[in-house]
């Protein structure tokens, strides 16, 4: 088992041993409580609390002594994503940002900020954050340090592989692995963190190695992160009625381009299949 | 660091280091899953994810080679005192037995059930003097409370509780491990005795965090949520009913008293 913390208690802990000043574990102690308020209920869907995720998360980042701030804003990287502020509409907002910023202050929510506007969701934008890690300035390395911190996590364990439902999954997480773990390794070593590119490259040949059974793994539908709503409770019904419109209304705009999509994906199946018999 | 479990994830490589069976797995998974939505949103008075403290417990269970059923057991000790049913009662109802007998098998439910019986004075009273002679319920069952117990020294993490229950854990603790070793499971002592000697040595690295002088454990509910309005009467049912007799109770002292002093 690794040396990180999951709970914030083990975090304080740490931070004391790392030599943080008390006023430094204070913010950290402050952000955490909102934290708790952010996510509570949360799951990964590899079963594991979200909560326990952003605590591993500060948790890399103190190992590495990095600044507190850093530290504090690794506590809720998430916010403005999985962050449940009460209101229907997601992302980030003003509103939003004030609230975050009463909260933990400008500093770290500056990072925050950042961080949901750093682009990661495909290939491409990582390769071009590979390419153009030299033009950030001094905040974005520190916040491109966060969100290595947060690839490490999800791998800690072999936590993305319990996120998987199948071997196929499991071999198409592990190919991720391969492709991109050298490219996170590398970006780690040109942000100056040593530490950090070894237990990245460590983890990713553990999870590119391991053949999970898929017993353990929880069984749920969902691919991100998901509210376990207590049992006494529910979902505010003009909450509900606001989601369940706006998705609505997203899936009239797409569709027109998802028949577009599905319509040229039939014609090249048709080329393909022509092709393939003229060879014969 | 410990290193016990205290993730989902931890404890299944965990298990899976000690070569449970896939059958084990299945049955963990099952009370783990279970506890997700009875524990959701709970917290220690630390602070710490009350999921993270069953898992530990449930660690420590898995740790001593225990069997699945009392892993699984482990996992949702507190089920009838901390956990939500949304059915706005407490305790071992029939309709929360069976809910857990149904998932989980009776065995399991027997361990769940005695573990919100137990009373510590008389339990331990048992065991002190005739170790040889507990079940292999009771046994088990003793072992989760010590585990649990435990599960709340290490990292400190009764240092966080009010005093009396901080000082509560620690004294139980000290007796847990005189009573382990009469159970033949010295490595466990000794963990316990290590835990109690350096949770008495250390101080808290920070103030509580904000659970406004409450000393068990509490729900932290998503805002985009509200309780549930059948929930919500029940208990409000229950309270006015428990008032009541209070109220009742007090009345008829009142009266016994006075009826007495006429006849004196």
């Amino acid at each position: 088992m690794h040396a990180y913390a999951q709970t914030n208690v083990q975090l304080f802990n740490q931070l004391k041993s790392e030599g943080y000043s008390e006023k430094d574990r204070e913010l950290v102690r402050r952000t955490y409580e909102f934290a708790m308020l952010l996510f509570t209920g949360l799951f990964l869907p590899s079963g594991k609390g979200f909560i326990d995720h952003l605590v591993g998360t500060a948790s890399i980042l103190a190992s590495l002594h990095t600044r507190i701030e850093i530290v504090a804003a690794g506590l809720i990287h998430a916010a403005y994503l999985h962050g449940d502020f009460g209101g229907a509409r997601k992302g980030v907002s003003e509103a939003k940002r004030k609230k975050v910023r009463d909260a933990v202050g400008e500093d770290v929510e500056d990072c925050v900020h950042r961080y949901d506007r750093l682009l990661w969701v495909t290939k491409e934008a990582i390769q071009t954050v590979h390419d153009h890690l030299a033009d950030l300035g001094p905040i974005d390395r520190e916040v491109l340090l966060i969100r290595l911190a947060n690839e490490l996590e999800h791998q800690l364990d072999l936590g993305n592989l319990y996120c998987n439902k199948s071997e196929t999954e499991q071999e198409s997480q592990q190919r991720y692995m391969k492709s991109y773990g050298p490219m996170l390794v590398s970006m780690a070593e040109r942000l100056g963190a040593l530490p950090l590119a070894t237990e990245i490259a460590t983890a990713s040949k553990n999870v590119a190695s391991t053949r999970l059974p898929v017993v353990p793994c929880i069984r749920t539908k969902h691919r991100g992160a998901y509210l376990v709503t207590p049992t006494s409770f529910r979902r505010r019904l003009w909450l509900t009625f606001c989601t369940k419109a706006c998705d609505g209304f997203q899936f009239c705009l797409g569709a027109p381009h998802k028949v577009r999509h599905k319509i040229s994906r039939v014609q090249y199946l048709f080329r393909t299949a022509f092709r393939r018999a003229g060879k014969v | 660091m410990h290193s016990y479990a205290q993730t989902n994830i931890q404890l299944f490589n965990q298990l899976r280091r000690d070569t449970y069976s896939d059958g084990d797995l299945i049955l963990v998974r099952h009370a783990y899953e279970l506890a997700m939505v009875l524990f959701s949103g709970r917290f220690q008075p630390s602070g710490k994810n009350f999921i993270a403290h069953v898992v530990g417990t449930a660690s420590i269970l898995a740790w001593l080679r225990l069997p699945a059923p009392v892993v699984a057991a482990g996992l949702l000790h507190n089920a009838y005192g901390n956990g939500d049913f949304g059915d706005g009662r407490r305790g071992a109802t029939r309709s929360r037995r069976r809910r857990i007998r149904q998932t989980l098998g009776s065995e399991v439910e027997a361990y769940i059930a005695k573990f919100s019986a137990l009373y510590w004075e008389r339990e331990i009273k048992n065991a002190r003097h005739n170790p040889d002679m507990l079940s292999s319920i009771d046994r088990a069952v003793l072992l989760i409370l010590f585990a649990d117990h435990l599960e709340h020294l290490i990292y400190y993490d009764v240092l966080y509780y009010d005093e009396t229950n901080a000082r509560g854990y620690i004294d139980h603790s000290i007796i847990a491990a005189e009573i382990v070793e009469k159970l033949g499971l010295p490595e466990f002592a000794i963990k316990l005795k290590e835990a109690v000697r350096e949770t008495q040595g250390a101080e808290l690295s920070l103030k509580r965090p904000g659970q406004n002088g409450k000393n068990g454990s509490v729900v932290i509910v998503p805002k985009s949520c509200r309780k549930r309005i059948a929930v919500g009467l029940v208990e409000n049912l229950i309270l006015a009913v428990t008032k009541t007799q209070q109220k009742f109770r007090r009345v008829i002292k009142l009266a016994h008293r006075k009826l007495h002093t006429v006849v004196k």
